[in-house]
C-alpha cells in the first residue's frame, strides 16, 4: 500500500512538472508568436495595395521575423503570399483552422510538441480602418527548444524512475526488516507464554522496536521474579502447614499407638490443641494477607496514632507482663495522618507483639512518638537478641524466620512483618530497622502527616 | 394435378418478380457530405470539415436531389450545416465534367469567410459524387467570394498545414 502510494505519487509529480514546463514554454511561445503575428499584420495593413508582390515585400521587410512559413490570405481565406509555396501559381483557399478562426476576428495560438518536434502556429487578422482584408498566418519549428524540452522531459522521467526504484527498493528493505523483527517479538510471547521467563530478546538497532523489546525484557523479568516469589510462597506456605498438621498427627498416633496415663494423653491433647492454634493463627494471617492484596479501595481517614498505640498497649500489657517485658510511651507530638484504621491497629499490634515476644526477661519495649519534617515519626524499640545483619533485607519476606526453632516455639507464623510491610505501603508510609545483636531492634516507621497532605493536595 | 402445380409454380415467380422490382424502386445509396465541425475552437491538427456518411433514397443519377438532401443539413449533432437556414437549390447540373451549381440568396448573409467554408464544403460533397472534376458556384442575383460566380477543383482548398521539418531543410 505504502509503496503503491509513493508510485503514484511520484508519477503525479512527474506529470505535473512536464505540465508545467510545457506550460511555461507554450505561454514563452505564445507571446512571441503572436507579436511576431501583430507585427506582420500591422506591416500588410500599411500597404496601399495587398497583392503577392507587395506581400512578400512587407515580409522581407522583417529580417527578425525567423519563422519556417508565412501565408497572408484576404477575407475570403484566399491565399494571396505563402513563403513555402511561392513556386505554384494556383490560387488557393486556405482553410487552416487558425486561418478561419483568425478570419472570424481573433488571435490564435496554437503549440505542438511531438516526437521531439515543437511545432507552433499563430494567426491574426489584418484590419484597414476597421475593415477585416485579411489574415497573417505563422508557423515555426523550433528545434532548439524542442530538444530543450525533450531533454527536460527525460531527465523528469529518469530522475522519477530512480526516485520510483529507490523508494520502491527502500520500502521493501524496510518492511521486511520491520515483519523479520515483529516476527521475532511473535515468537519470544510464544516462548515467555509456555512458562519460559528466563528468555530475553534483542533486537539490536536503535528504533522503537528496540525500545518494545527492551520494555518486553523488563516486563519478562518483573514476571519472572513474581513467578519466583509465587513459587517459593507456595512452598513455604506448603512447608508451614504441614508442620503443625505432621505434629498433630504424630501426638495423635502416639495417643493411639501406646499405653500411657491420663497425665500424659492430656499434655499430648493440650499439644494438639496448641498446634491447632498454631493452624489457625497462621490461616488467619494468610487470610489478612490475601486481604491486603485484594482490597485497594477502602476508606481512608484521618487519625491520630496516639489512642491506637494506647489500644494496642492495653491490649498486650498482660502479655508484656507474662514475659517480663515494660512497656514505656514516649510521646513527644502526636500526629493525624491520612490512613485505614485497621491498618495502624494492626502494623502497631504486630510490631510491639514482636517485640515483646523476641524480647529478654526485664527488657523494655519503648513505643515513641515523634515528628520529622511533614512525616509523623514512630519508633517501637525493644531490648532483645537482635537481627544478624544478613537477615534484615528478609524479614519481611513471608514465612522468613530469623531463628527458626525459636519462632516456632513462640507461636510465630512468619508473616506478621510482612503483613506489616504490605500495610506500611499502602498508606504511603517507609519503615526502616536497626539491629544490633545483643542489643536490640528498632522499628522506625513513617507516614505524611495529614495535615501536611491537606497542603499538597 | 401437372396444371395446378405450374399454376401455382407462375404465380410464386411473378410474385418474386414483383417483390424485386419493388426493392429496386427504393434504392438507397450511400453519400459523402462534408459539414463544419461542431465544435466552439478548432483543433490545429484536424481540419475544420466534417465527413458525414448517409444512406438516402435518390434515383440513379439524380445528384440535385442528392444536394437538395445535402443542403437540409446534417442529422447528427457533432457537425453543422455551413449554410443558413432556407438555403436552397435553384439549379444543378453537369456539363461535361465541370459541375453547375446555383443557389439561392441565403448565402449572401455569410460573413466571407464562412462563404468560402460553405463553399468549400459544397465541393467536396460534389466531388466525392464523382461526376465532375471541378464545381462552378453561382448565387441566384448575387455575388459569392466577391465574385459573380466562383469555381473550384480539388487542389482549390488546404485544409491542414503539412509542412514538415524536413520541407523546411529543403
Amino acid at each position: 500500500m505504502y509503496v503503491l502510494i509513493t508510485f503514484f505519487a511520484l508519477l503525479f509529480l512527474n506529470i505535473y512538472s512536464s505540465k508545467i514546463s510545457q506550460e511555461l514554454f507554450q505561454n514563452s511561445k505564445k507571446s512571441s508568436m503572436i507579436e511576431k503575428c501583430k507585427l506582420a499584420a500591422a506591416a500588410i495593413a500599411d500597404l496601399e495595395a495587398l497583392n503577392a508582390e507587395t506581400a512578400e515585400g512587407a515580409v522581407a521587410s522583417f529580417e527578425d521575423l525567423n519563422v519556417s512559413r508565412v501565408v497572408i490570405t484576404d477575407a475570403y481565406s484566399l491565399s494571396i503570399y505563402d513563403s513555402f509555396r511561392r513556386s505554384t501559381t494556383t490560387d488557393q483557399y486556405v482553410i487552416y483552422p487558425e486561418v478561419i478562426t483568425a478570419l472570424e476576428g481573433n488571435d490564435v495560438f496554437y503549440w505542438r510538441f511531438h516526437g521531439g518536434v515543437m511545432r507552433s502556429t499563430a494567426a491574426t487578422p489584418v484590419y484597414v480602418e476597421g475593415v477585416l482584408i485579411g489574415c497573417v498566418y505563422i508557423m515555426e519549428f523550433d528545434p532548439i527548444q524542442g530538444a530543450l524540452f525533450s531533454t527536460l522531459q527525460n531527465n523528469i522521467f529518469t530522475i522519477t524512475l530512480i526516485l520510483e526504484v529507490t523508494v520502491i527498493l527502500f520500502s521493501f528493505a524496510f518492511s521486511s526488516g520491520y515483519t523479520h523483527k515483529l516476527r521475532r517479538i511473535m515468537s519470544s510471547i510464544r516462548t515467555v507464554r509456555e512458562g519460559d521467563y528466563s528468555h530475553k530478546l534483542s533486537l539490536g538497532g536503535r528504533d522503537e522496536l528496540n525500545a518494545l523489546s527492551n520494555e518486553f525484557n523488563d516486563l519478562i523479568s518483573k514476571l519472572q521474579i513474581s513467578e519466583m516469589k509465587r513459587s517459593r510462597f507456595v512452598s513455604d506456605a506448603s512447608h508451614e502447614l504441614n508442620t503443625p498438621l505432621a505434629s498433630i498427627k504424630l501426638l495423635s498416633d502416639s495417643i493411639l499407638q501406646n499405653e500411657m496415663d491420663v497425665d500424659t494423653i492430656r499434655e499430648f491433647v493440650a499439644d494438639i490443641g496448641n498446634e491447632a492454634d498454631r493452624l489457625n493463627r497462621m490461616s488467619q494471617k494468610l487470610l489478612t494477607l490475601s486481604k491486603i492484596d485484594d482490597q485497594h479501595e477502602q476508606e481512608y481517614k484521618q487519625i491520630p496514632i496516639a489512642p491506637t498505640v494506647d489500644r494496642v498497649v492495653r491490649l498486650l500489657q498482660y502479655h508484656a507482663q507474662e514475659k517480663d517485658v515494660i512497656l514505656i510511651k514516649d510521646y513527644k507530638t502526636d500526629s493525624s495522618v491520612y490512613m485505614l484504621e485497621d491498618d495502624m491497629f494492626q502494623i502497631l499490634f504486630n510490631l510491639v507483639e514482636n517485640g515483646i515476644k523476641y524480647n529478654v526477661k526485664g527488657g523494655t519495649l519503648t513505643i515513641a512518638l515523634s515528628r520529622c519534617d511533614d512525616s509523623a515519626v514512630i519508633s517501637i524499640a525493644d531490648t532483645g537478641v537482635g537481627i544478624p545483619p544478613e537477615s534484615i533485607d528478609h524479614i519481611f519476606e513471608r514465612f522468613y524466620r530469623v531463628d527458626k526453632a525459636r519462632s516456632r516455639s513462640s507461636g510465630g507464623s512468619g508473616l506478621g512483618l510482612s503483613i506489616v510491610r504490605n500495610m506500611v505501603d499502602r498508606n504511603g508510609g517507609t519503615i526502616h530497622v536497626d539491629s544490633t545483636i545483643g542489643k536490640g531492634t528498632t522499628f522506625t516507621i513513617c507516614f505524611p502527616i495529614a495535615a501536611a497532605q491537606e497542603d499538597n493536595r | 394435378m401437372r396444371k395446378l402445380l405450374c399454376i401455382t409454380l407462375l404465380l410464386i415467380t411473378i410474385f418474386v418478380c414483383c417483390g424485386c422490382t419493388k426493392q429496386d424502386s427504393a434504392n438507397t445509396v450511400n453519400v459523402c457530405f462534408y459539414y463544419l465541425k461542431n465544435e466552439t475552437e478548432f483543433a490545429s491538427d484536424t481540419p475544420v470539415l466534417a465527413k458525414a456518411v448517409r444512406n438516402i433514397k435518390a434515383q440513379d443519377g439524380d445528384h440535385a436531389e442528392i444536394i437538395r438532401i445535402y443542403l437540409n443539413g446534417p442529422t447528427t449533432y457533432d457537425c453543422i450545416s455551413p449554410f443558413p437556414g432556407g438555403t436552397e437549390l435553384v439549379d444543378f447540373h453537369v456539363d461535361d465534367t465541370r459541375a453547375y451549381i446555383v443557389l439561392s440568396p441565403h448565402v449572401s448573409t455569410l460573413t466571407p469567410v464562412k462563404q468560402t467554408v460553405a463553399c468549400a464544403c459544397l465541393a467536396k460533397t460534389v466531388f466525392e459524387l464523382k461526376q465532375a472534376e471541378s464545381v462552378q458556384i453561382k448565387i441566384d442575383n448575387g455575388l459569392i467570394c466577391g465574385k459573380e460566380s466562383i469555381s473550384f477543383h480539388a487542389d482549390s482548398f488546404a485544409f491542414l498545414d503539412s509542412m514538415t521539418p524536413d520541407d523546411v531543410a529543403k
